[in-house]
């Protein structure tokens, strides 16, 4: 017995359909044309695919067996060459129009040249760390990924930049390292919506979270960085609403900027509450901060002026007025924990607005997880729990009130 | 056609003169510079990028207090001045915050502890492959073992071989 392909059941099914009588023999042609010639692996190509692979692994395990035996200048062209070879092979690909062998060949060319300047230092005994030889790659990798348009290079590349910040992870204070994360992370954005690489999108996007997380996580960080990463936030949610309801300027890749900005928002706003990271420092100016956020938020609101999320858009720009008060004044914990339980509900709210699941799942799990972490917080001063409990039922029941009144439910 | 072959010519060159870039200064220091023997210390670790290699740790980054020469703050550059002594391995004679005349090695000064001067130099591995490596750890436990340095000019170090019980091992350049 053999188990039917999706497209054997269609094909099948078109087949009888036609005999029956029941489809017309000119749509049945339509249908098969529409539906193709049957694609994906099959044997021939699997065997020639494993075939291919246990050549490279043998070519590779006998070089490894007498690497001690080859002399370095022997080494290095072994290593270059490689390197060569592989893009002379990106190069072929590219010029036949094979779009998957080209994707596959550039991902393994900038992986190869990782490994040449491991293997250059290990020949020549050059010493340096593990750290400067991943910037290395991470900056040679964007900037090969970004010339040659591969998007499979690209998400690489992008993941070498996250793994060089997060190994250097314990070095104190915000310096140069954040600066260049932030501005590869950018780069590879801006690459990312030109190549259409969603991929490469995703992984963008989890930098800047990361890159974001660590800027409030840093007991040490500058409250400054804090204030600007924190008020981006809701005007990145505000732009992907604009973009969702507008001219697409992010390709489709609005709900996720959307989804991943919102979390990111709660978690910072979370952090802030808990009294590690509390954020207390009137006499720091960092109001000023929050003017590119703030400034990105009003843009947003302009372009999506027109568009059926202009409710939310006006609450997005809201959120980003509220975020860069509370973060940048001396507003204690209260506001905070009010803003990170006043986000979910939103977020719930544009959930059901705007029909999507994913939100109102997100936004319930967020208010849920909001209501525990204030309560974990403040076990043993009941009292303030209470008052803030009370407050935000309230509050919740006033607008459900509202909103069932004025009909917008 | 060019228009598709000359960006994946250029990033290919841009990539291999990246993985060669260290070579550059390596070679340099090698051919023009002055070779030093000075002890040293080791253990066998495995670098996940690089193989097996002996971690190095000179015997002058620990050195008497009673050192002549000058004091540099924590953390910022200082020369070892060095002269050859009486088994083939080269002494520390002095401390300097600048550049000085003569053999030097270049390190970071990282404190005055006690007795002792805290040095660091960028000396730090010596890759080889897992037997010779453990060998090389074998004999470091027998005696002294010293290592092979080229310094440049400025008293930059770069590694050329290992001295095992007085036999010199230099690494074939090419």
């Amino acid at each position: 017995m053999k188990l039917a392909s999706r497209h054997e059941h269609l094909t099948r099914a078109l087949a009888d359909w036609q005999a029956r009588g029941l489809l017309h023999p000119d749509i049945a042609d339509r249908l098969r044309t529409d539906l193709g010639p049957r694609t994906g692996l099959n044997f021939t190509r699997f065997a020639l695919l494993g075939g291919a692979v246990c050549l490279g692994l043998g070519a590779i395990s006998f070089v490894a067996a007498n690497w001690d035996s080859v002399t370095p200048g022997g080494r290095l062209v072994m290593v270059v060459g490689a390197l060569w070879l592989v893009w002379g092979g990106v190069a072929v690909a590219a010029l036949r129009g094979w779009t998957l062998r080209f994707e596959a060949l550039a991902l393994l060319a900038t992986l190869l040249f990782g490994a040449a300047m491991a293997l250059v230092s290990q020949i020549f005994q050059i010493q340096g760390d593990l750290d400067a030889l991943m910037f290395l790659w991470a900056a040679g990798g964007l900037a090969g990924a970004l010339i040659v348009r591969s998007k499979a290079a690209l998400a690489l590349a992008i993941a070498l930049i996250l793994t060089w910040d997060i190994t250097g992870w314990d070095r104190s204070g915000l310096g140069a390292r954040e600066a260049w994360v932030l501005g590869g992370l950018i780069l590879a954005g801006v690459g990312a919506l030109a190549l259409q690489a969603r991929w490469a999108g995703h992984l963008v996007l989890a930098g800047l979270l990361v890159w974001a997380g660590a800027t409030v996580l840093r007991t040490d960080a500058q409250p400054e960085a804090v204030v600007l990463a924190l008020t981006i936030l809701p005007a990145l949610i505000a732009l992907a609403l604009a973009s969702a309801t507008g001219r697409k300027m992010l390709q489709g890749y609005e709900i996720s900027l959307l989804t991943q900005g919102l979390l990111a928002l709660w978690l910072g706003l979370i952090l802030l509450f808990l009294p590690d990271y509390r954020w207390d420092q009137s006499l720091i100016p960092t109001l000023p901060w929050a003017l590119p956020g703030v400034t990105l938020a009003a843009l947003a609101l302009w372009l999506g002026r027109k568009g059926v999320a202009r409710h939310d858009l006006g609450v997005a720009f809201g959120a980003a007025l509220l975020v860069a008060l509370v973060t940048s004044q001396p507003v204690g914990p209260w506001p905070r924990a009010a803003m990170a339980l006043a986000l979910t509900i939103w977020v719930v709210r544009m959930g059901v607005r705007q029909d999507l699941a994913g939100l109102r799942r997100l936004g319930m799990a967020g208010f849920a997880a909001s209501l525990l972490t204030i309560y974990l917080q403040t076990v043993g001063s009941l009292l303030g729990t209470a008052g803030f409990y009370a407050g935000a039922g309230v509050l919740l029941i006033g607008a459900a009130w509202g909103w069932r009144r004025w009909g917008r439910g | 056609m060019m228009r598709v072959v000359l960006p994946i010519f250029l990033v290919a060159l841009l990539q291999s003169g990246l993985a060669l870039s260290g070579l550059v200064t390596q070679m340099r220091v090698i051919w023009s510079g002055t070779e030093v023997v000075l002890a040293t210390q080791a253990i066998d670790p495995r670098d996940l990028l690089r193989g097996h290699y002996v971690t190095l740790r000179l015997v002058i980054s620990d050195l008497p207090s009673t050192l002549p020469g000058d004091r540099p703050l924590p953390q910022s550059p200082v020369w070892v001045r060095l002269a050859p002594g009486p088994d083939g391995l080269w002494q520390a004679t002095a401390l300097a915050a600048t550049d000085p005349d003569g053999v030097a090695i270049r390190g970071t000064y990282l404190g005055d502890y006690g007795q002792t001067h805290s040095l660091y130099f960028d000396i730090a591995r010596y890759y080889a492959p897992k037997d010779r490596a453990l060998a090389l750890e074998d004999a470091m436990r027998r005696g002294t073992v010293g290592v092979i340095l080229a310094l440049g000019p400025d008293g930059v170090a770069v590694l050329r071989g290992v001295v095992i019980d007085g036999v010199r091992h230099l690494d074939r350049l090419f």
